[in-house]
C-alpha cells in the first residue's frame, strides 16, 4: 500500500468510527429475525431517537408476525429529541405517544421523569420511557 | 444485517465528513408532542354547559389558544391535577386572556346533568369553573358525537358499570388548539408547569407572528 493510500485510510477510519457512534443507536436490529425490527425513519436523522412504523405494520401484527419497532424500555436525557414516523394506515400508540396514521410525531424532552403506556408496536404491549437529567 | 451495516457506515461517513450535529426540528422546541401534519379539529362542536348548551367549536379565538382536556368530574387524580396545572400555568402567562380552557366530559351521564344538591346548573360547569373561572364545560349524551369529537385528538375513554360502581378509564393528554382549529401540541400528564407555560408562550408568539 502506498503512502498516499495509508493517509486516506488513516483519515477515513476514525471518521467512520465517529460517524458510527453518532448514528448506530437508531439502527440497531437483526434482519435475521422475521417481522419488523427497530429502525430509523431515515439514515440522516437530526433526532436523537428516531423510529419508523412502515405501511403494513398493523397487517403484520394481525397476522401474528412479531413487531418490535421500538424497544420496550428507552432511557433518554433531558434535551434529547424523538421522532416517530407512522406511515401505516392505522393510528399507533407508543407509550404516551399517540401517532396518527400518516403523521410524524416529534418531541423534545425538557424535564426528567418516567412516561409509561401501552404500545401497539412492541410484543410486550408496553413502552416505558425514562427521561434522565442531562 | 449487512444492508443495515452498509447503510450505517455510509451514513456515518457522511455524518462525520459534514460534521452534522445532532439537533432538532423547529417544532421540537416545544416540550409537548407535536404531530405533522397538525390534526384538524376545526368544525367539531359540542354543547357548552356554561353557555346554555350552545354549540362550542373546538377552535381558539383569533390569536389565541384553546386548551382542551377530556376527563370527568369524579376523577380522583388525573383530572383535578391537570385542571389545577392549567389554572396555574395560565395565571403565569403574560396575556392569560388569550388562552381559553375547555373540559370535555367522557362521563356525561354523571357530569352533564343538573344536580341541584351539588351545583347550580350542570355539574361539569361548576367543576371546571372551580379551577378556571371562564372555562367551557363541554359534553353530550350522544355517544357517537362524543366519539367523533374525541377521535381526532386520539383521546380514548371507557365507562364501565358494574352495579352501582362506575369505573372510568381515559387518556390523560392535555391539548392546545390554535386559532385555525389545529392541535398545535399535546402534553402528557405530569408535564411540569414551567414547561406548560413556556410552550403556551411559544405558541402564542407564533400566532402573533403568523
Amino acid at each position: 500500500m502506498s503512502r498516499r493510500q495509508w493517509i486516506i485510510v488513516a483519515i477515513l477510519v476514525p471518521l467512520v468510527a465517529i460517524g458510527s457512534l453518532l448514528t448506530s443507536r437508531a439502527l440497531t436490529g437483526d434482519s435475521d429475525t422475521p417481522g419488523l425490527q427497530i429502525g430509523a425513519a431515515d439514515d440522516e436523522t437530526d433526532y436523537d431517537w428516531d423510529y419508523f412504523i412502515p405501511a403494513g405494520t398493523a397487517d403484520l401484527i394481525n397476522s401474528g408476525e412479531p413487531v418490535a419497532i421500538v424497544p420496550a424500555e428507552l432511557t433518554v436525557v433531558v434535551g434529547d429529541t424523538i421522532r416517530i414516523v407512522n406511515e401505516d394506515v392505522v393510528d399507533h400508540v407508543v407509550g404516551v405517544f399517540y401517532v396518527r396514521a400518516g403523521s410524524t410525531l416529534t418531541q423534545q424532552f425538557r424535564s426528567a421523569g418516567v412516561l409509561e403506556g401501552d404500545c401497539s408496536v412492541h410484543p410486550s404491549g408496553a413502552f416505558s420511557l425514562t427521561v434522565l437529567e442531562a | 444485517m449487512r444492508v443495515r451495516s452498509v447503510r450505517a457506515a455510509a451514513c456515518a461517513l457522511v455524518a462525520a465528513l459534514t460534521l452534522v450535529a445532532c439537533g432538532s426540528g423547529e417544532q421540537a422546541q416545544l416540550a409537548g408532542a407535536v404531530l405533522d401534519p397538525l390534526p384538524v379539529v376545526a368544525g367539531i362542536t359540542l354543547p357548552d354547559a356554561t353557555n346554555d348548551l350552545q354549540p362550542f367549536e373546538l377552535k381558539a379565538d383569533p390569536g389565541g389558544l384553546l386548551i382542551v382536556y377530556f376527563g370527568y368530574t369524579n376523577c380522583p387524580d388525573f383530572c383535578p391535577t391537570t385542571m389545577s396545572d392549567v389554572k396555574l400555568a395560565r395565571s403565569r402567562l403574560d396575556e392569560p386572556e388569550r388562552v381559553s380552557v375547555a373540559m370535555v366530559t367522557v362521563d356525561p351521564e354523571r357530569d352533564f346533568v343538573e344536580k341541584p344538591e351539588l351545583c347550580e346548573g350542570i355539574v361539569l360547569s361548576c367543576y371546571v369553573r372551580s379551577f378556571v373561572d371562564d372555562a367551557h364545560a363541554l359534553g353530550t349524551d350522544d355517544a357517537a358525537a362524543l366519539q367523533q369529537a374525541a377521535a381526532p385528538f386520539g383521546a380514548a375513554y371507557n365507562v364501565l358499570k358494574s352495579g352501582d360502581e362506575v369505573v372510568v378509564e381515559h387518556s390523560t393528554y392535555l391539548y392546545a388548539v390554535d386559532d385555525q382549529g389545529r392541535i398545535a401540541v399535546s402534553w402528557q400528564f405530569g408535564i411540569p408547569i414551567d414547561d406548560l407555560v413556556t410552550d403556551m408562550e411559544i405558541l402564542l408568539d407564533r400566532e402573533e407572528a403568523a
